[in-house]
């Protein structure tokens, strides 16, 4: 897989998540976080464990662990995003959640990985084009869900990064079905503490059901098994660059299909300003036209 | 028109077969009761299948989508329009095959170069006119029923679902870590490819035809006429359906 063909993948996957909002919003909010959890990474591994079911014989206990390890950092991420969204502004819940870009270079650097120039001012035009389009107005106090959202965050590079690390030991197949299996498990336990009765607290329509099984098909099963081959090829950095461009998919699906957020979105110029620093930031981070030429260990960060 | 039959002769292709159709009715069955965005009920994810499942599985991949999708209809929407839908599947799958080899290259399908990006994205526009056209021309002669956005959904279905979705599928089951065994065309001894030389030019003129035809009609459309409209639409209708027939069976 060359840089271009992990970009488009990678890009799909943003679109995937920027799209899955469309549908998450049909979902009633009475349905518990654990209960969203549980029923679309369930179908997800049911889906990935009938398509794969032979590949499944390769899981030895190494890739279990890992597997483990990874659903695990995903579970705190999105259970503290969760709360930061439900405390927080839209807009505040929306920058902070795209701190990844800052906080992954930072914890690269503290692993002595070097960044490119063309990152580094990739990064910062990114930055720029997130402060333009969520519209966040600093100066606020800092909250739970404040901490919650950036802890989020963090918590999504330190995944980034160790999804880096596992798919280059162990099959990126693989850790992605384990990953959800174990996403499924936490979920459940966790529901099951919160509502005892777990499946048969829900009063289950068709519109419900078809969502669940939409964001279990691509939010979940397509879009990690998707993200798990694709890091093996690209870098972190290239990761985190391309799903910062969410807020401009988001923009460009509010404007393919009206009303996608349950009321009429008005585009500003802020928002227009944003979405262009933002595809220029990712342009910039993604080339390394800034590099000096034989720079070969530069190269291979920008993946 | 041999190697359209010919996953029917072979036990591995059979089961390939069977494994589209299943992914097909897996893929399409649950979206049925979909009614998430008011305008856009039809989208169809599961089309992202077509183009994918013809240029990795050859006619296998075409059948296993064809078939699929007649299954899948069983679950809601089943009429005689269905037949269209069986045909329309099946071209939409098997288009981009004929389209990926027609210079009997034989080069298995990918996009590492942007000059294989530029050829999947054009093979999938090619593939999402014609069966736009198939089956909303198809609605208007044979059952009387010309509903222009039929022939927009499924353009904007098969053509968006393969471009966005289809084609991260195809790098990945295309990649080192894939070991799906990928359907070319057979090998020609010399003398079948000295026959297939004369039969390329004649390829060639079908495509153009079927193309010209192609453009003329989608261009009529968006101007609001349909087939049925004059003649002159009806002949251009008719070089579209007899040079697409053509094309395909011609191996």
């Amino acid at each position: 897989m060359n840089r271009t063909e992990s970009n488009i993948v990678l890009f799909s996957i943003t679109l995937c998540w920027a799209s899955s909002y469309i549908f998450a919003k049909n979902i009633p909010a009475s349905i518990s976080p654990f209960a969203y959890i549980t029923m679309t990474s369930g179908i997800a591994s049911l889906i990935l464990g009938i398509v794969f079911c032979k590949k499944l014989k390769g899981l030895d206990k190494k890739t279990l662990r890992n597997s483990f390890i990874l659903a695990a950092i995903n579970f705190c991420n999105l259970l503290l995003g969760e709360l930061g969204v439900s405390q927080l502004p839209a807009s505040t819940a929306s920058f902070l959640g795209s701190l990844t870009i800052v906080f992954l270079p930072l914890l690269l650097l503290a692993f002595k990985r070097k960044l490119s120039p063309n990152n580094v001012v990739g990064i910062v035009l990114i930055l720029m084009g997130l402060i333009y389009t969520s519209g966040i107005k600093f100066g606020d106090s800092v909250s739970y869900g404040f901490l919650a959202m950036v802890a989020s965050s963090l918590i999504m590079a330190v995944y980034i990064i160790t999804v880096d690390n596992f798919t280059k030991i162990s099959n990126p197949l693989l850790l992605g079905v384990g990953q959800m299996f174990f996403t499924t498990f936490i979920g459940f336990v966790l529901w099951f503490i919160e509502q005892p009765k777990t499946f048969f607290t829900i009063s289950y329509t068709n519109e419900i059901l078809a969502n669940i099984f939409l964001l279990a098909f691509f939010a979940k099963a397509y879009a990690y098994i998707m993200l798990m081959y694709s890091q093996k090829y690209a870098s972190p950095i290239s990761v985190t660059v391309m799903s910062s461009t969410e807020p401009v998919v988001t923009l460009v699906l509010v404007l393919l299909i009206p009303n996608t957020f349950g009321q009429t979105e008005v585009i500003t110029i802020a928002q227009v300003v944003g979405a262009a620093f933002i595809v220029v930031g990712a342009i910039c981070a993604g080339t390394t036209f800034l590099s000096r030429k034989g720079s070969s260990s530069q190269r291979g960060l920008e993946g | 028109m041999s190697e359209i039959f010919s996953p029917f002769k072979s036990k591995q292709k059979l089961i390939e077969i069977g494994i589209c159709v299943l992914i097909f009715i897996g893929m399409a069955v649950p979206f049925k009761v979909m009614v998430l965005i008011k305008g856009f009920t039809e989208v169809r994810p599961v089309n992202i299948m077509p183009v994918v499942a013809g240029l990795l599985l050859g006619p296998a991949g075409a059948w296993g989508c064809a078939i699929g999708n007649l299954i899948a209809d069983l679950f809601g929407t089943f009429s005689k329009a269905s037949i269209l839908g069986f045909i329309g599947n099946f071209f939409a799958a098997y288009l981009p095959y004929k389209l990926w080899h027609i210079k009997g290259r034989r080069e298995t399908p990918n996009v590492k170069s942007n000059k294989n990006l530029l050829k999947y994205c054009l093979v999938s526009l090619g593939s999402a006119i014609t069966t736009a056209l198939f089956i909303a021309c198809g609605l208007d002669i044979l059952f009387n029923m010309w509903i222009p956005q039929v022939f927009w959904i499924v353009f904007l279905n098969d053509l968006g679902f393969p471009l966005v979705l289809g084609l991260p599928v195809l790098i990945v089951l295309t990649s080192e870590d894939s070991n799906l065994q990928i359907t070319l065309p057979e090998k020609e001894s010399s003398i079948q490819a000295l026959a297939k030389k004369s039969l390329f030019s004649l390829k060639s003129i079908l495509l153009w035809m079927l193309l010209i035809s192609e453009v003329l009609l989608f261009v009529m459309i968006t101007l609001g006429m349909r087939m049925t409209a004059n003649v002159l639409t009806i002949i251009i209708g008719g070089v579209f359906v007899i040079s697409l027939f053509s094309f395909m069976i011609i191996d």
